[in-house]
């Protein structure tokens, strides 16, 4: 089980770097203002399209119907937003919220592109300080964003409170591999490929190799379940992935 | 109206999320079937009509061997497919259990005869009953498929070809189902002919007739004895 370190006052960690705390979130938006463009286009190409499995698997599990309202925190690029657009139907609704511009940007007009505009609706805001009422979404999700949040705890409570009771939280995130044999093979595809592709197609192989090293930082499945049942959330449970390369996080609000 | 009809066994609860395979390739198989049945359902538009009857419903098929769970839900014409669903937000409509064989085998059955399926069912008999007249009468015209990605020529020369071949080899299969005891019995002598059979049961129930017989008489015998001696000891 991998320990987390409780954050020095002043400082966190950005990838394996030590950053001041109140720098985090700034480091983070340069890295996904730099991605944003070919956000999509990198996502298949480091997957090789198994991300969108991820994704339909996560959409099964969060059980949206008709008339639901649902929060897609770290949004970005729209990709579950515009399922949950279609899921929720006209008497539903849909929130896109991304704290980093650009990619908002990118996500909006994709989804505009699609013709997704009557129940979906693209708000900027810090998934720690949430700016919706309490009890107000029947699911929130959060896709390969909890681990970009400077303050995970901060955020998981302010998720608690926007949710209705009984209302689901999925946390879509990589986590830690549960094969010896395959974590070594990830890890050499993670620092060595994965930004030799990202130098390649978006010129910016630091940003990737930041995404390999947040990973290797994020908690790992036992220690965010535990996070999140000590933020009072209940029934939590976890499914591993390709073989725990991702994990994705559910849990109820009470 | 809802009804249990139990096959073989008592319908149980499976354990929750029980699909053996990884969560990933589950989604995959899911998407693939998907893609597939709703492609496949716009070259017949009598079953993409009747789906109608079926909106909102969900279907849960759960195979035992291997273990593999689908939901199969059907909104406004389309089929989708899940590996995953809450049951106790959504309980399906019906369920059915089997093993893989067995559950393919109903295409060829009628809902009358779930008891020798191996299939236990459970739910709405309605829905069932309109499931199993729409899936009768499937008819996709996967000529028209070819046609359209190879054009109306090259298509329905292909289309002649899988034809014959499909008729070549239905010939096949029934010269060998035919063939295959005589040459067992009578080429290779590796199993005795059915007429041998017959015969040797028949001769094994004269024998067990006649022991039988021999039995009884026997006992018959030894128990007139045994009646003389007590008379005689009486006597004494």
């Amino acid at each position: 089980m991998r320990i987390i370190t409780v954050p020095d006052e002043k400082t966190t960690h950005f990838g394996y770097e030590q950053v001041k705390t109140e720098e985090k979130a700034e480091r983070v938006a340069g890295v996904f203002h730099s991605v944003a463009a070919k956000y999509d286009l990198m996502n298949d190409v480091m997957s090789g399209g198994i991300h969108r499995l991820w994704k339909r698997f996560t959409i099964e599990v969060s059980g949206v119907r008709n008339g639901d309202k649902v929060l897609d925190i770290a949004g970005g690029t729209g990709d579950l937003a515009a399922k949950f657009s279609k899921l929720v139907g006209p008497d539903g609704q849909v929130v896109l919220a991304d704290i980093n511009e650009s990619m908002l940007r990118v996500g909006r007009d994709k989804l505009t592109d699609l013709g997704l505009v009557n129940n979906l609706y693209c708000t900027q805001a810090d998934a720690q300080y949430l700016p919706f009422p309490d009890n107000s979404f029947d699911c929130i999700t959060i896709a390969f964003g909890l681990r970009n949040v400077t303050d995970k705890e901060l955020a998981l409570k302010a998720m608690l409170r926007v949710l209705k009771p009984g209302g689901r939280l999925l946390v879509l995130e990589f986590s830690k591999p549960q094969n010896s044999l395959l974590e070594k093979a990830y890890d050499t595809y993670s620092f060595k490929l994965l930004p030799f592709m990202g130098k390649l197609i978006t010129n910016d192989a630091d940003s990737y190799r930041y995404l390999a090293e947040s990973i290797r930082m994020h908690p790992d499945q036992e220690t965010l379940k535990s996070l999140m049942e000590s933020v009072g959330f209940g029934e939590c449970k976890f499914y591993n992935m390709t073989g725990g390369i991702v994990a994705l996080h559910k849990g109820i609000k009470p | 109206m809802r009804i249990t009809m139990t096959a073989i066994h008592i319908s149980h609860q499976p354990k929750k999320d029980s699909n053996m395979y990884d969560p990933s390739v589950n989604a995959a198989i899911t998407a693939a079937l998907e893609a597939t049945i709703n492609k496949a359902l716009q070259y017949d538009p009598g079953t993409f009509r009747a789906l109608k009857k079926l909106d909102h419903s969900c279907l849960s098929i759960r195979i035992t061997q291997p273990e593999l769970r689908f939901y199969i839900l059907i909104n406004n014409h389309y089929v989708k497919i899940q590996s995953y669903m809450d049951e106790h937000v959504r309980p399906p409509d019906i369920i059915l259990t089997g093993k893989l064989r067995d559950l393919a085998r109903l295409k060829q059955g009628n809902i009358h005869n779930f008891a020798d399926s191996g299939v236990s069912v459970e739910g709405n008999a309605r829905d069932l009953i309109t499931y199993q007249e729409i899936f009768s009468t499937l008819d996709i015209d996967w000529e028209e498929w070819i046609n359209d990605h190879l054009g109306n020529l090259a298509g329905h020369q292909l289309s002649n070809a899988i034809k014959k071949g499909s008729r070549w080899l239905l010939q096949q299969k029934t010269k060998i189902e035919l063939h295959s005891v005589d040459y067992l019995t009578d080429e290779f002598q590796l199993v005795p002919a059915s007429s041998e059979i017959q015969t040797f049961l028949s001769d094994v129930d004269t024998i067990k007739a006649q022991f039988d017989r021999l039995n009884a008489r026997t006992n018959k015998l030894v128990n007139a004895r045994r009646n003389m001696t007590k008379r005689e000891h009486g006597h004494v």
